[in-house]
């Protein structure tokens, strides 16, 4: 009584106003009521964390916090526990609290919390800090990589790939048979998170840049290439097994060293429109191969690089719609001359013909739309540069209807009976309703009539 | 007459202020009708196009009945009438060009149609003495023709994939001014005194229109892919602040001029479709966008064959229609924003493969006063 004593206040949820004894049930609390995922309820950490959950995973938008008073539903905002609680809301929570006023959904702590669901998820990650829709920031890193290989052909940098490098080169060591069975097995222990089914002309493709990009090298990497990307491998049914078995014979008859020559003709952009950078890939393969050819592994990474590259099979996955709108890639592609739309990504497909030209542009390009046709019941008027004076007159308010006009003639158009646009037609088949609908008969309209109807428009029909 | 109609008209059948009243009217006019309520089917618009539709425009509020006019790859424009009680439409008359449309435009008055073709040339239609005659002339087909009326002038703005964008007085056989465009135009709004055109190469250009045209600013792209349809919209003094930009990746960015903060501009993504189809997800063209004229809500329709509208203040969808059986290649609101009008047609998205002149070319009149009311702010 005689002290004042200056209580902190209990942490609160911004969305639902509740108070907690411990920050750290707040925040269980959120993850419980506000950031589950409503259809596989996963348990994510912030709001926007939320929505991109369910737009990435499940393609659905969400535009509410579930379980969130109306006020205080925003989704962009990013909450996690106490922290990024709008000032404005703090201060009038405080305020609220000092007043002794209690607000909407306060209750003692934690009924729910305690439940077992609670339990299936980590606590300690720090919260996802994406934003919706800033796409840049959700590009992996990978992304990087095409530039990379464009402005350094000689690759020493590029350690990610060591790792798996050096499993090729263990398999290298095995006969070719073996090399096969193990990475088959591997794929099928599901190396990797992609879901893609790839059609055997893909596939056949696929093998097809394989064996160009194996050329370079010797004979004892190549399925180190293969299995730098797994996924292809594990999407490959028996026809591409088949194929890339042909690819390999292939290239043993052809040697190691003097495939280079075979690199262009073996890519066909315009054949595989689901391909990723194709086109802006293909010369810094083609690079590569011909500059380097001093370091036989290097060679190996480049080609293992660019297949990844080719093939899709980044981590971009999780990021469908965004992860890959590569700014990288898109330089080179847009220097030429018939560009080419690039592929989104391994999860989805632009239905866009692959040229990078407006649909419009396309299409009127077909014959059929450009052997001029002579119109049958249009007015022509004079060419403008023999008789500009008479071009459209001004608006004239007193001008004559339109009898002077001719009408026109063969139209199959005038299914309302007949009737000339411009022509006031008080007379046959106008709809009974709205008797005059002619210009400069607008004394007839019933202003009743017309003011009834915004709102109510058509929906007698209902 | 044509300009004496439509001052007389004008105020006496305005329907903005009156809208509060018309729900009690219509509802106890039709009451069982009301309370069926069963999925309302839009109104098909009679006599549709031969070929796909590629632009839609109602008439300005500044005539008291309302037409619509479409243009069409089969190389005609056609006006309907359209009754707003009834939602019956009466064709009325069509002017033809000598390649397909590609856009269509009123003048202020709603006396002329402009009318862009891949003839390379603009026609102006007078209504009232049902003729055309050229206005404008590119070396190229025209992407786009816009009417402005400014304080000074008044002109007909046309661009083409000859990359130029030229302002015609509709009676001189040159252009008043023309300027040079980075690229070919893919899309153009213009929102007195704000125009904007979006170009091949994702270029972005905003024009500033009163006194003389001039270039105003060159943003970068907030999209990664090909832009296809753009709409400028208003800000709570009516005065143009911003634009809508749609890309061919399913994806629209709202876009301001002058952003008080950088968060102001956001992108979403829409026309896509839900889960995945042989593994992937299928991601569609925006084809049209268009801004609600009192709510300030957006319509967006896409070459998935939907439209939806959103609000992009509270950034949130409002609806999304069932999936039609053809792509939605053109939409537009009428004056005072009763109707929704689309267009189903095949849009080119697959390909010539996959076009078929046999499929019905169809318009729909929506009505849409309720579906875009903006999200409640609570």
């Amino acid at each position: 009584m005689g002290r004042k004593k200056k209580k902190p206040l209990k942490p609160w949820c911004w969305y639902c106003n509740r108070e907690f004894e411990d920050e750290k049930i707040l925040i269980q609390h959120q993850k419980a009521k506000h950031f589950k995922c409503q259809v596989c309820h996963k348990k994510l950490y912030t709001g926007p964390g939320l929505v991109i959950h369910c737009m990435q995973v499940h393609k659905e938008t969400i535009d509410k916090i579930p379980n969130a008073l109306p006020h205080r539903n925003n989704i962009e905002i990013e909450i996690y526990g106490m922290e990024g609680i709008p000032v404005a809301d703090a201060k009038e929570h405080e305020a609220l609290k000092k007043s002794g006023g209690i607000p909407v959904g306060s209750k003692s702590s934690g009924r729910n919390n305690s439940s077992s669901e609670e339990d299936d998820e980590p606590e300690s990650g720090p919260p996802k800090r994406v934003k919706l829709d800033q796409q840049v920031s959700l590009v992996p890193p990978q992304q990087q990589q095409p530039e990379m290989m464009l402005n350094h052909p000689q690759h020493h940098h590029q350690q990610q790939f060591a790792p798996v490098n050096a499993m090729n080169m263990n398999l290298a060591a095995m006969n070719n048979n073996a090399a096969m069975a193990n990475m088959m097995n591997m794929t099928a222990a599901g190396f990797h998170p992609h879901h893609q089914i790839m059609s055997p002309q893909q596939q056949n493709h696929m093998m097809n840049n394989m064996a160009a990009a194996g050329m370079m090298n010797r004979m004892g990497l190549h399925h180190g290439m293969m299995t730098a990307n797994p996924f292809m491998m594990a999407a490959a049914g028996a026809a591409g097994m088949n194929n890339a078995m042909a690819a390999m014979q292939m290239q043993q008859m052809m040697g190691g060293g003097g495939g280079g020559m075979f690199v262009p003709h073996q890519f066909h952009p315009g054949m595989q429109p689901q391909h990723v950078p194709v086109r802006p890939l293909f010369p810094s393969a083609a690079a590569t191969a011909a500059a380097v050819n001093n370091s036989a592994a290097n060679n190996a990474i480049d080609a293992a690089a660019a297949l990844n590259n080719m093939m899709g099979s980044r981590p971009s996955a999780t990021f469908p719609a965004y992860g890959s709108s590569t700014a990288p890639a898109s330089k080179p592609v847009e220097v030429k001359k018939a560009p080419s739309i690039i592929p989104p990504g391994s999860g989805s497909r632009i239905i866009h013909p692959l040229e990078d030209l407006s649909l419009e542009q396309i299409r009127a390009r077909m014959s059929k739309y450009q052997k001029p046709v002579v119109p049958s019941h249009s007015i022509s008027a004079p060419p403008m540069l023999l008789n500009p004076t008479t071009a459209a007159a001004p608006p004239q308010p007193q001008s004559q209807p339109s009898c002077s006009a001719p009408p026109p003639q063969g139209s199959n158009f005038s299914g309302g009976g007949g009737n000339q646009f411009p022509r006031p037609s008080s007379s046959n088949s106008g709809p009974p309703v709205n008797p005059s609908y002619g210009y400069g008969q607008n004394g007839n309209h019933n202003p009743h009539h017309h003011q009834n109807q915004p709102r109510g428009m058509m929906m007698p029909r209902f | 007459m044509f300009g004496g109609g439509a001052t007389t008209g004008f105020g006496t059948s305005s329907s903005f202020g009156a809208v509060p009243q018309n729900i009690s009217i219509n509802s106890s006019i039709n009451p069982t009708q009301q309370a069926q309520n069963v999925q309302p089917r839009d109104f098909e618009v009679t006599s549709p196009p031969d070929d796909s539709v590629s632009c839609l425009q109602f008439s300005p509020p500044t005539i008291p009945q309302i037409f619509l006019i479409a243009g069409s790859w089969d190389n005609n424009v056609r006006c309907w009438e359209v009754d707003r009680t009834t939602g019956k439409t009466v064709p009325k008359s069509m002017q033809s060009m000598t390649g397909p449309i590609l856009d269509v435009c009123w003048s202020d008055d709603g006396t002329k149609v402009f009318m862009a073709s891949c003839d390379k040339t603009v026609k102006c239609w007078d209504l009232g003495s049902n003729s055309t005659i050229q206005v404008a002339q590119h070396d190229a087909p025209v992407k786009s023709c816009h009417w402005i009326k400014a304080q000074n002038y008044s002109a007909v703005m046309t661009t083409s994939w000859d990359k130029m964008i030229k302002f015609w007085d509709t009676r001189a056989p040159s252009p008043m001014l023309q300027l040079q465009l980075p690229e070919r135009a893919y899309c153009v709004d213009v929102s007195y005194p704000m125009g904007v055109v979006g170009t091949a190469g994702r270029g972005l250009i905003i024009y500033k229109l009163d006194n003389t045209p001039t270039e105003f600013k060159r943003i970068d792209s907030p999209l990664k892919y090909q832009h296809r349809c753009i709409s400028i919209f208003k800000d709570k003094t009516n005065q143009p602040t911003g634009f809508a930009l749609g890309s061919v990746e399913g994806r629209v960015a709202i876009q301001y001029v002058n952003p008080s903060n950088p968060k102001d501009n956001f992108t979403f993504k829409c026309h896509r479709s839900n889960g995945t189809n042989q593994g992937f997800q299928d991601i569609y063209a925006v084809n049209d966008i268009k801004f609600h004229p009192e709510h300030g809500t957006l319509a967006t329709v896409g070459s998935d064959g939907r439209y939806s509208f959103w609000d992009k203040d509270a950034r949130t969808k409002l609806k999304t229609s069932d999936q039609m059986e053809q792509p939605i290649t053109a939409c537009a609101f009428n004056g005072d924003g009763q109707i929704f009008a689309y267009a189903v047609s095949y849009d080119w998205s697959k390909g010539h493969e996959y076009y078929s002149p046999q499929k019905k070319n169809q318009i729909f009149l929506h009505p849409c006063y309720e579906d875009l009311k903006p999200r409640q702010k609570t």
